[in-house]
């Protein structure tokens, strides 16, 4: 007879998708130890764990998977299409149980060993600065202090002003470049000269984000 | 003078199964590190390793190319080759006679990072005597393959993962795409099902 279900085992069994943690572990056996319906369970798990070690079921196997399938169930799992028809015979069929293991393994294998670190790390002020200017406001708005600190021969503070805008982006770009104007009109001129040179290079960042943005939209279009 | 050559795999692989070499060569270029990961973990002999390697090549040239013909771009190219390869390399062993018949016993003494499983709670060793003797060992063994023709094929195949190849819970996720803990319930559940099926079928099983 078929032993009942012990509710308060099947809810551990189901929780914590990640595997148990180690206070789950033990509560789990604090709870078998206390527990008779689960200690007869264990007892039986540990007879068929056992017996299925030494019993290789033999089925009607078919032609082997191929080469196409295994692929398709190791890139895609439940998803491959015809994985009912794969499941079936993996599950009667150690050979290719076997291949499909070794393959699925291998590639996780080679896909950790590839892995290359991502140019854009997040922590290098590099890639900052390119998503400080992710934005086509903030693009435009510091190419438009380039051109006035270009144009003006040294419209410091309007270029500063500007750049302020573009730190900020979206519609409150103006807004806050019209802020900071008569701030920054009162700092010295040569502080004004070091930090609008030291801004410029970023302004050049911006200039190339929206070329990049430009050209995406173009060719986009043209597709 | 070289041509250029398509980035785009789908259309390198279709270029490389027409009679194009250059193709050919830029695609076993573009995986002949997958290929010497998949050789080495068969062999670490150089000179085996060398055959092993021009004999997955001359497979894949076969019959006019016909492998990289049945190729289809809904599974990545790779995982094509490392079936191909892999299937070579479990052949190759099996004529060496150097299969394990517990395959995942071996690898998970190359796996650092086997996490404890929960199921060993269920199936270690168990010093309980059980009153397993009651019938024989092929009597047994003849109703266990009854009951687990019975199970659903998801159960049958992870029970066999499981406790006849003896993969990790990690491997056993990997190799079914699920999460870790998705497998330990599906070992649970299958259990649970044969256990039920075994009950009810054969009452003297457990007894």
């Amino acid at each position: 007879m078929a032993l009942p279900e012990c509710q308060a085992m099947t809810r551990f069994m189901e929780s914590a998708d990640d595997g148990p943690s180690s206070a789950q572990a033990a509560a789990i056996q604090a709870h078998v130890q206390n527990c008779e319906l689960c200690q007869q369970q264990l007892q039986r798990f540990q007879l068929l764990a056992r017996d299925l070690e030494s019993t290789n079921g033999r089925g009607a196997v078919g032609a082997h998977l191929t080469e196409m399938d295994l692929a398709h169930y190791s890139a895609l799992g439940a998803r491959a299409a015809d994985a009912h028809r794969i499941i079936s015979h993996l599950s009667w069929c150690s050979e290719c149980r076997h291949q499909l293991a070794q393959t699925v393994i291998a590639l996780r294998e080679y896909e950790a060993l590839t892995v290359v670190p991502s140019q854009d790390d997040p922590d290098t002020w590099g890639a900052q600065l390119k998503r400080a200017f992710s934005t086509p406001a903030r693009s435009v708005m510091a190419i438009a202090a380039a051109l006035v600190f270009l144009l003006e021969c040294g419209s410091f503070a309007l270029a500063l002003a500007l750049l302020a805008g573009a730190a900020i982006g979206g519609v409150e770009s103006v807004r806050t470049a019209v802020g900071v104007w008569p701030f920054v009109r009162a700092i010295d001129p040569f502080l004004r000269l070091a930090i609008a040179a030291s801004l410029l290079a970023v302004a050049g960042i911006g200039l190339r984000k929206l070329a990049a943005l430009l050209f995406a939209r173009a060719t986009h279009d043209e597709r | 003078m070289s041509r250029h050559l398509p980035e785009d795999e789908r259309e390198l692989v279709e270029l490389a199964a027409s009679c194009n070499d250059d193709a050919f060569s830029a695609l076993m270029t573009r995986f002949q590190r997958l290929m010497a990961h998949i050789i080495s973990r068969t062999t670490n002999d150089p000179e085996d390793r060398q055959d092993l390697r021009s004999e997955i090549i001359a497979r894949l040239l076969t019959n006019r190319k016909k492998p990289l013909r049945d190729w289809r771009p809904t599974a990545p190219f790779a995982a094509y080759l490392g079936a191909i390869a892999s299937r070579h390399c479990y052949s190759w062993s099996a004529q060496r006679g150097l299969i394990d018949a517990h395959p995942g016993r071996c690898l998970s003494a190359n796996t650092s990072t086997v996490e404890p499983e929960l199921l060993d709670h269920f199936t270690a060793e168990s010093s309980v005597d059980t009153p397993v003797d009651a019938l024989d060992r092929s009597e047994r063994a003849e109703l266990l393959r009854t009951a687990i023709s019975q199970l659903p094929d998801d159960d049958r195949l992870i029970l066999k993962l499981s406790f006849l190849d003896e993969y990790s819970g990690p491997t056993i996720a990997d190799i079914l795409g699920i999460s870790h803990g998705a497998a330990r319930q599906r070992i649970f559940r299958a259990l649970r099902r044969l256990e039920r099926i075994l009950s009810e079928t054969e009452p003297g099983y457990f007894e």
